[in-house]
Formats: structure tokens, sequence, C-alpha cells
């Protein structure tokens, strides 16, 4: 279970999460949208662990750890995993030993031997396949020259190898033509388990189509303003966020 | 550190900058070996391939009285490697001045790639001067904590003459290093490309200075000249300046020159995926020099001292990361023992 409770962060000191409450529960996908600015991306971020962000108050308990206090490896160790919503490109490093690192790590953390290549290879190009993506890609420096849906599927293969327990997707729709879409969708879809919690990102419907959440929340000016069932979603699609205006907590500049 | 015993082709040996004809191995078909008497002097001349020639600097003695001359002639249509390697211990004060000339006819190539690795009390000085038509790729790796300073003149003499400088500096301790390239287009469409990158620790202090100079009648001719550095030392310095002078209309010029540190997103971004910070450090340092070594990776007679190298990349970024490092290192299979 994950328990975000009055979470509060700030950037260079300015207050931008002023009292994030949600609980999520394994096997449930909730889905986190809002208006511009609302403050999704810094929440996966504190999620995650970036050290641009300060939290100034409130608490994340992550099953029996305060998540908090663990550094970015040792939260993705413990199965916390954010898809990027612009995925960092890294030059010289090529896909294959990036995402056989990433494996042996989290074997290691876990007191597993490392994966041996033959394994690596068959356990990769059954993912990859999985995510409309061809092999070429193992060979190729991370994320150099890769298109933004290109990204966005190895942003899900990474996450399809690593098994999470945690799947943040940051807005892992943007960027999408409507076959990469459905790709990428069915590929969450497939790790949807009894035991996985998803927190998904987007700003449109059309994701939800395929990820069918269980819960819907709105984000606005660093607090959830309202939550719901997937209905919640539709409706937002068909009349934006106006008519949260009179929401608590929307419209609070302090 | 080298094994002289894993060296299988010709071998120039000098010892405190003297030419020794007994630790060489010049015994070739095709390989021309002049000598002075008192040793300063070195021609290797050329008329057929050889796959690579070693030539060996040792500096842990007293300082020679005069500096070397080693002279390297390919004829028409040759090609070989050099592997160069200037190591030495000396502990006291050490100076040895190098002066390195090329001639490259056309259609050959010339591959030199120099290991540099000093002790701080060695103070290296070289001057090359190049004359090709051909062409001529040099790497110059330069490690350890000594003093050097390199100056090179390369002349693009003949139509689609092509020179590839690639240089990778890891200063550590107190070390000092100046790199000036000056590579003159003299003919039409030619090419030469500078790459040099630059990793500063402790109080490491360094300066590159890369100048193309194309001529008015160099028409058509390719420049890049690329540098990038990084300080990982609270009191490292780097001064970096590419400079262009250009003389005639249609050519193809580039430049740019950075310094900076380790990005902090692509640490985040290793670090989100389950690798330690130092792993992480250690992963985008190196893919930081990757591209500075194509020339070396290329080559397959290099000797595998390749640990040199990963050492002082662990030095500089203040840990034992070479288990790491050896992950990467020519694409070898990945040792899993510090994962």
């Amino acid at each position: 279970m994950i328990v975000i409770d009055n979470l509060q962060a700030e950037v260079e000191g300015k207050a931008i999460l002023k009292g994030v409450n949600l609980t999520m529960n394994p096997g449930e996908v909730h889905a986190l949208m809002g208006p511009n600015g609302a403050g999704k991306s810094t929440l996966a971020d504190v999620l995650a662990g970036h050290g641009d962000l300060t939290v100034t108050s409130g608490s994340v308990r992550y099953y029996d750890q305060n998540l908090l206090d663990l550094a970015p490896e040792e939260r993705s160790h413990a199965g916390v995993f954010k898809a990027f919503q612009y995925p960092v490109a890294l030059p010289g490093v090529k896909n294959a030993y990036f995402l056989k690192a990433a494996i042996n790590a989290h074997r290691k953390a876990q007191g597993q031997d490392p994966l041996d290549a033959f394994d690596f290879i068959q356990m990769t190009k059954e993912a990859m396949v999985r995510v409309g993506m061809d092999e070429s890609f193992l060979q190729r420096d991370v994320n150099v020259g890769f298109s933004g849906g290109e990204k966005k599927r190895n942003e899900v293969l990474q996450m399809l190898l690593l098994d999470p327990k945690f799947a943040i997707l940051d807005e892992t729709d943007s960027g999408l033509d409507i076959d990469a879409l459905r790709t990428v969708a069915e590929g969450v879809q497939s790790l949807r388990d009894s035991k996985r919690t998803f927190l998904v990102i987007t700003h449109y419907q059309r994701l939800l189509d395929t990820i069918k959440p269980d819960f819907v929340h709105v984000l606005a000016n660093g607090k959830i303003v309202k939550s719901g069932g997937p209905e919640l979603a539709l409706t937002l699609e068909d009349q934006g966020y106006a008519w949260l205006s009179d929401v608590e907590g929307h419209n609070d500049k302090s | 550190m080298i094994n002289l015993d894993q060296i299988t082709g010709p071998l120039l040996v000098f010892i405190d900058g003297q030419f020794s004809l007994e630790a060489s191995q010049t015994e070739c078909i095709g390989l021309e070996v002049k000598a002075d008497n008192d040793g300063h002097t070195v021609v290797v001349h050329l008329s057929q391939d050889v796959p690579a020639i070693y030539c060996l600097h040792q500096c842990d003695g007293l300082s020679p009285e005069a500096p070397i001359a080693l002279t390297v002639k390919l004829d028409a249509g040759v090609s070989t490697e050099i592997h160069e390697y200037v190591f030495g211990e000396a502990n006291q004060a050490y100076q040895q001045t190098l002066q390195w000339r090329c001639e490259v006819a056309q259609g050959s190539h010339l591959l030199w790639l120099s290991h540099q690795n000093l002790s701080e009390h060695v103070r290296w000085h070289s001057q090359g001067e190049h004359y090709v038509e051909g062409q001529l790729s040099y790497h110059v790796e330069t490690l350890g904590q000594s003093l050097i300073e390199a100056e090179m003149l390369v002349k693009l003499l003949a139509e689609n003459a092509e020179c590839h400088v690639h240089g990778l500096l890891v200063g550590q301790g107190q070390s000092k290093s100046r790199q000036d390239w000056r590579i003159e287009h003299l003919a039409p469409n030619t090419t030469c490309d500078m790459h040099y990158r630059a990793l500063m620790g402790n109080n490491a202090q360094g300066s590159w200075l890369g100048h193309a100079h194309v001529a008015d009648q160099a028409k058509g001719a390719k420049v890049t000249q690329m540098s990038r550095q990084m300080l990982f030392g609270k009191h490292a310095r780097m001064h970096a300046k590419p400079e262009l002078t250009i003389h005639c209309d249609e050519v193809a010029c580039q430049h740019g020159a950075t310094v900076g540190q380790l990005d902090e997103q692509a640490l985040f971004y290793l670090r989100s995926r389950g690798l330690l910070h130092w792993q992480a450090r250690m992963l985008l340092t190196w893919s930081f020099v990757q591209e500075v070594l194509v020339m070396r990776q290329a080559s397959k007679h290099c000797l595998p001292e390749d640990s040199m190298l990963q050492q002082s990349l662990a030095a500089v970024m203040d840990h034992d990361g070479t288990s790491v490092l050896n992950d990467f290192w020519q694409g070898k299979e990945v040792k899993h023992d510090e994962w």
C-alpha cells in the first residue's frame, strides 16, 4: 500500500505541492489528471526521489518503508518505477548494456544471481515484441536519435523488464500516434495484476480507454481537488477543468 | 603497465631519450630504421604495409641531453599503425623533448596512437610537424600527473587529404597539460576533425587550443573542432579554445567547446533504474570519453593496457569503479560480480 499524506514540496523555494493526500492499494490503477502546472510531474518526481525537489512537509508510506528516506536507486530496488515524460538521452551508452545493468542492479539488490547474456537477450526480445520495438534498438545509444514514440516505448520496455510493484507513468501517452499508443497501453495493461499499483499521469482519456483506471483524481494548484471513478475522466475530456473552479482548493492562490 | 612479451611486431625502444637498438625489434620486411650514433635521431621509412609498429619511451632515469628526433615516412599506398607508449616513474625531475615528423604520401594511411602515462616528476614536451597527402589519424591519451606540453602542426598538402585528431586527457593531482593543435588546409577538398575530451580531477590544469587554417586554395575543406571537458576537482581548471581561420568560400566548418560537470538529469535517470550513484557517475563518465576512443577501439593491435585508463578515470572519480568500466571496454562481456 502507498499512502501519501499531506505531501508538500517546493522547487527553488516555490511551493508546487501543497498538501497531496492519496492512498493506493495493490492491484489498483489510479489516473492523475489536471491542468498544466498543477504539479503532476512534480509529484511523480518526488515519488521517484528527484534531488531538485525539496519536501517541506508530509510523508509517503510505501508498504513498510518511508519512501522519502530512500535514495532513488533504493526506491527502484524496492519496486518503484517512473516512466519519464522526457526520457534522458545517454550518448555512448548502448541500450542493451543499460538494460542489462539495470536488471542486474535489481537482481543484486534482491540477492539474486545476475542474469547471463542468453537469458537477458531472450527476456529482452520477448519484451520488445510486446512494445513493438525492433531488436536494433538494443545496439543504439539510449534514447539518442529516438523519436518521441520510440522513447516512450523504451520506457515501457524498461518497465516490463524491471517488473515494478509501483509504476508511475508520467504522460507516457504524449507524442504517440494511435498505433503506438495502443501498443504501449497494451504493454502496460499486460502488467496489471493484483500486486501491482499504477499511477498514470495523463491529459487525455484516450490512454485510459485501454488502461482502464479504478480511480481518477484531479490535481490542481498542488492539491487533489476531485476524485472519482473512470467516468470522471470522461467528464474532464468533455468539459475540461473549468467546471472544477468551484471545487475547494482549485482556485486557492495562496 | 606495458607487457613487452605481448608485442609481436616491430618495436622501437627509447630509454631516457636514446634509441636502444638492443631492446628494439627492427627486423621486418619493408621497415627501414636509421639511427644516428648518439641515438637521438631515428628515421622509419615504410615502402610497404606493416600492420603495426610499437614505440616505447621509457622515462625514469636521467634527463636526456638532446631531444629525440623521430621521423616516419610512408610511401604512396602504404598503411600502418604506430602504437606509442610513453611511460615512466622518474622519482626526480626529468625533462624530455620529442620532435616527431610524419610524411604521409598519397593513398597512404598512418594511424598513430599515443598513450602517455608519466609520474609527476616528468616534463614531456612533444613537437610534431606532419606533411599529409593521404590520411593521418592521431589518437593521444594523456594520463598520470606529469607536465605535458604538445604542439602539433599538420599540413594537408594534396586534394582529399585527411587528418583526424582525437585526444583524451585525464588530469590528476597537480598535473598540467597543454595541447596546441594546428591544422592547415592547403589543398582543395581536404578534411580535418579534432575531438578533445578532458576529465580534470584534484588540482589538475589543462589547456587545449585547436586551430584550423583554411587557405584560399582549399575550396571544399571540411573542418570539425569539438572540445568537451568535465571538471571533477574543486580546484581543477581547463581552458579550451577552438579557432578557425578561413580564407576561401565554399567550406564546411563547425566548432564548439564546453566545460561542465556530469548531467544531473542523466544521473537521476540511471539511479531511478537501480544503478548506484557511483555506478551511474562512472557510466556517464565512460560514455563521455567514448567518442575519442573510436580509433583505439577500431585497432586490432592495441596492447591490453586498458586498466591504466580505467584506473585513471576511477582516480579522478574518486571511486574504485574499474569493474564498471571493464564492462564497457570494447564491448567485452559484462562482468557481473560488481552488480
